[in-house]
């Protein structure tokens, strides 16, 4: 990657030379455009300071509750929850926590993602829709979604249905609007070849309204991953009896943090690789995107 | 035998929710034959685009209408537009932008295949036939739309300024490969440009429309014998006095929609 600041390095030398030249009167030679290795060299040193980073930061961790300076019953140093995680590894309970908690995501990010591309579609072809709909969404919408859980408990009982339902009602707002917008950011003339192909309603929406959106799409799919996470398991906090935002819960009550740490991590973790997963769809599905990156 | 198209008393206003009304066409009367290469020349913003989009169906006229004598089945399509603009589908490849109304219209893949690839090697893309159009320039996309009118088969072309936006070179090659193609599937076509050389190069008759409000001004043909070579069409002896009958028609118009020059 180049530095716009050191490219820009050269130039107030200029203006030095530029003075000088001025003052003496002799003319002097400016070489430019000269590879002298300084852009590969930073680029390659700030490739490993990226890699070494989070390394820093566990390492002044570990230090500091080494000399006593962090309080280990709150904050044990990384090696104290590197043991932990064995330990919740071994018995088996991290890895059911996970598989409960990747259910109720896939579930409820699933039908909310899928409601919400669907709908906004929809929304975004049809203006009589729209007029009747999008009052609806865009009222409700600021609602925090997760004020909605007693509710929800009420409707659809105790257990995990609550959790998937308000789950996907918080996906489904976050898709749905930016669907939407896809569908309207489609240009003028797109919609005439549909239309001069004598197109119908449903060709409009699966050959062009879904394609021509689907970067749109993506992005609220990604977005609405961070979102879903944060629901999920303030959900799991009040609402479940296993899955990793109740391991955090419980073991917090408990004193005993080292499972909550773990299951922290496992969660980031799981973000990650849902977030790169979602990524992979979505070159998957936009081959055209790819080939001009 | 009625014509294949026919424009009888036609009149456009645009009504815009704020701001004043702007008439753009005013009793039109225009009669085009079957198999007919018609050129609509005019000063920008005298509504020939507008004329052309009515007769494709996007828009519809304040007063009057427009007739196409059609004996097109269900399945067919009566016209195909060309438009200006760049319009092919990024999410196709060439062969799929080009195969894309013969596929909504449901006609059979191998019938379509053989289609599309008559068309797409036609305007020279074979060798591009799996390439996404953000890969071609724009010259190559303008083909694209252009395969992609041909292979719907329609029985009146409507081609909207279609090679306004490219290069000089680019747009006599895509000028010969249009005269090419019409040469052999004889359908109507109906060809807005600004340009006086396009329009002698390609058209068997001329449309002159006059500034805003449209109207016409003078039907002038265009007795250059077929076929035509666009690179050396303008040494032909009728295309100066042509070039000059057109200019002459239309230059009181660029002179006025000009902003004023102070002496």
């Amino acid at each position: 990657m180049t530095d716009p600041l050191n490219a820009g390095e050269r130039n107030s030398e200029d203006g030095a030379v530029a003075d000088r030249v001025a003052k003496a009167g002799v003319p002097t030679l400016l070489r430019r455009g000269e590879n002298t290795g300084q852009h590969q060299w930073t680029a390659r040193a700030q490739w490993w300071l990226r890699l070494i980073s989070p390394l820093l930061l566990l390492g002044t961790w570990e230090l500091l509750a080494y000399v006593g300076e962090l309080d280990a019953r709150f904050f044990p140093p990384p090696s104290e929850i590197g043991k932990s995680a064995v330990s919740v590894i071994q018995d088996g309970s991290l890895w059911r926590a996970s598989q409960d908690t990747l259910r109720r995501l896939a579930l409820g990010y699933g039908a909310g993602a899928l409601s919400g591309v669907i709908i906004g579609l929809w929304l975004g072809l049809s203006t009589w829709f729209r007029a009747l709909i999008e009052p609806w969404i865009q009222i409700t919408y600021p609602i925090p979604k997760l004020a909605l859980y007693p509710l929800l408990v009420l409707v659809v009982g105790l257990g995990e249905m609550p959790i998937i339902v308000l789950l996907a009602i918080g996906v489904f707002y976050v898709v749905a609007i930016n669907t939407i917008a896809g569908v309207l950011s489609i240009r003028r003339v797109i919609i005439d070849v549909g239309r001069d192909c004598r197109a119908s309603f449903m060709q409009f929406f699966l050959t062009i309204a879904l394609p021509a959106s689907l970067p749109h799409i993506f992005t609220a799919l990604e977005i609405s991953l961070g979102l879903a996470y944060i629901i999920l398991i303030g959900a799991e906090f009040v609402g479940a009896k296993s899955g990793l935002g109740a391991i955090i819960w419980s073991s917090w009550q408990l004193f005993d943090v080292g499972p909550m740490y773990v299951s922290i991590v496992t969660v980031s973790i799981l973000g990650y690789f849902s977030v790169l997963a979602t990524r992979w769809l979505g070159d998957f599905l936009m081959p055209w995107r790819r080939t001009h990156g | 035998m009625p014509p294949k198209i026919a424009v009888r008393s036609l009149s456009k206003v645009f009504q815009p929710a704020h701001g004043t009304a702007v008439e753009a066409l005013r009793g039109i009367d225009l009669e085009i034959g079957e198999g007919e290469f018609v050129s609509l020349i005019g000063a920008s913003g005298c509504g020939k685009t507008t004329l052309l989009r009515i007769m494709g169906g996007f828009e519809q006229a304040s007063e009057g209408y427009v007739e196409i004598a059609s004996c097109a089945g269900p399945r067919d399509l009566v016209t195909s537009t060309v438009f200006q603009e760049e319009s092919v589908f990024p999410w196709l490849d060439v062969e799929a932008n080009v195969e894309y109304g013969l596929r909504i219209r449901g006609m059979a893949k191998g019938r379509r295949r053989e289609i599309v690839d008559h068309f797409i090697d036609k305007v020279g893309l074979s060798a591009f036939k799996h390439a996404y159009p953000a890969q071609l320039s724009g010259g190559m996309r303008q083909r694209v739309s252009v395969a992609r009118a041909f292979a719907n088969g329609p029985e009146v072309l409507l081609m909207d300024e279609p090679f306004g936006a490219l290069d000089e070179q680019t747009r006599i090659v895509l000028q010969q490969e249009v005269l090419r193609l019409w040469s052999e599937h004889r359908c109507t076509v109906v060809f807005v440009t600004h340009s006086l050389d396009e329009a002698i190069t390609l058209s068997d008759r001329i449309i002159v429309l006059s500034a805003r409000p449209g109207q016409v001004r003078a039907d002038i043909p265009v007795e250059i014998p077929r076929p035509r070579e666009v690179s050396s069409l303008r040494a032909h002896p009728q295309y100066a006095g042509l070039y000059q009958r057109l200019w002459s028609l239309i230059e009181a118009d660029i002179e006025r929609s000009r902003p004023m020059v102070a002496a």
